[in-house]
């Protein structure tokens, strides 16, 4: 199946042939990726159940626990938010709870709501909309960004108190990995085609 | 000459990239998604001028003012974000040292000099290796919000270390400049449109050839 295709950098119009799962076509002007070869609806919907699971679970439990001669102090997604708040800090609390906990839910929410009467063979309500809104919301999450911050405030740590190794920061990792791979394997394409077969 | 989508009368929908049909100058909706698809007249740069100038105003006391302040036994010192890269560079932590030099200090001046380079070469018709300008582009759009490694690691320890008079921090007035900084370069490369600078080439080309 060949479609034509705009380069999103330079807007030149292309044919571009039907591609297997991790297959990219690339712009031959510009070089920008044209098309990804995304994966199925049904595997897309398995990994927003999955990230939602996960989104609870980093967000309660703790992402750092240190040791500060005796004294024990563990850190959760939602306590960083909230202590730039006690410094009435609002704006860049606001900015941090925006980015790493409101905008994955609102990700994964959208996402839910798009694919899930998709399996029931129903177009879902709003789905312009709500397209538009995962689209315009999608580059305030900034999980792998926060991850780095943890590793470079760990480091910063060492002279003055200790770190303490705790599982629960698993839950995190898995959390910005199951997000890269959503951003990475969603396709418009093979979306909106599901869409098309059911109106 | 290539053939743009623009010159055959289609409009790529930035949202579901489906090709519209558009012929007059009027906004129409997108035919899948519903977005809203007008075509490109003149390049818009006002608004991307106007992000890119006021992020350049602000990363001056972004790099001045302090961005925490470390409270320890009655003692207090103010780091800046300079300060956070000389300190890591002191306790020999040269790998750390980086990753907050390119954070901090290279990846928001890169951004504001890419973003001021594109804009001079749409409006003075600069047309000499547009390939390279392009991943110059996609460089930018990729570094972005990396610069947020800062205002994380100040959140992480304004949360972590508050141990009473034995030590705590402060936010400083810095770190606010500082996330100013990077999200309006952050609006400014997603409002800047490449195409622009390819729109504008195409027409030079095309003037050359009459």
């Amino acid at each position: 199946m060949v479609k034509m295709k705009a380069c999103p950098d330079c807007d030149l119009l292309l044919e571009v042939g039907h591609l297997r799962e991790g297959e990219r076509a690339l712009c031959p002007r510009c070089d920008a990726v044209l098309v990804r070869g995304g994966r199925s609806i049904d595997a897309m919907f398995a990994l927003t159940v999955s990230g939602l699971i996960l989104w609870l679970a980093s967000l309660i439990l703790p992402v750092l626990v240190i040791d500060f001669n005796g004294t024990q102090q563990a850190l959760s997604l939602w306590q960083t938010a909230f202590a730039m708040l006690d410094q009435d800090e609002w704006l860049l609390a606001l900015l941090v709870a925006m980015t790493t906990i409101v905008a994955p839910l609102i990700y994964l929410g959208a996402m839910l709501w798009l694919l899930l009467p998709l399996r029931f063979g129903r177009v879902p309500v709003l789905v312009g909309w709500v397209f538009r809104l995962f689209y315009a919301n999608q580059g305030w999450v900034m999980l792998e960004v926060f991850f780095l911050s943890l590793l470079v405030t760990a480091v910063k740590l060492t002279d003055m108190a200790q770190l303490l190794p705790d599982w629960s920061l698993l839950a995190f990792i898995a959390f910005m990995l199951v997000m890269s791979a959503m951003r990475l394997l969603f396709d418009a394409d093979v979306y909106w085609r599901a869409v098309h077969q059911c109106r | 000459m290539s053939i743009t989508a623009l010159s055959q009368g289609l409009v790529a929908c930035e949202h579901c990239s489906q090709l519209n049909y558009v012929h007059t100058d009027d906004v129409v909706a997108c035919g899948r998604c519903g977005s809203a698809v007008q075509r490109r007249s003149l390049p818009r740069l006002g608004r991307v001028w106007a992000l890119l100038f006021s992020a350049v105003v602000l990363y001056i006391p972004a790099n001045l003012l302090p961005v925490m302040t470390v409270v320890s036994l009655g003692k207090e010192s103010s780091n800046t974000l300079i300060g956070g890269v000389v300190h890591f560079v002191q306790t020999d932590a040269w790998l750390l040292a980086l990753v907050v030099f390119v954070a901090s200090i290279l990846v928001p001046l890169l951004k504001m000099l890419v973003l001021s380079s594109l804009l001079f070469s749409v409006h003075f018709r600069w047309c000499a290796r547009l390939r390279d300008k392009t991943r110059l582009y996609r460089l930018v759009e990729f570094i972005g919000k990396w610069s947020m490694v800062d205002i994380f690691v100040i959140a992480l320890l304004v949360a972590l270390v508050q141990f009473g008079e034995f030590a705590s921090v402060q936010v400083g007035a810095g770190s606010l400049s500082f996330a100013a900084v990077v999200l309006l370069t952050l609006w400014a490369t997603a409002d800047f449109d490449m195409r622009w600078l390819w729109d504008v080439c195409e027409e030079k080309e095309g003037d050359a050839n009459v």
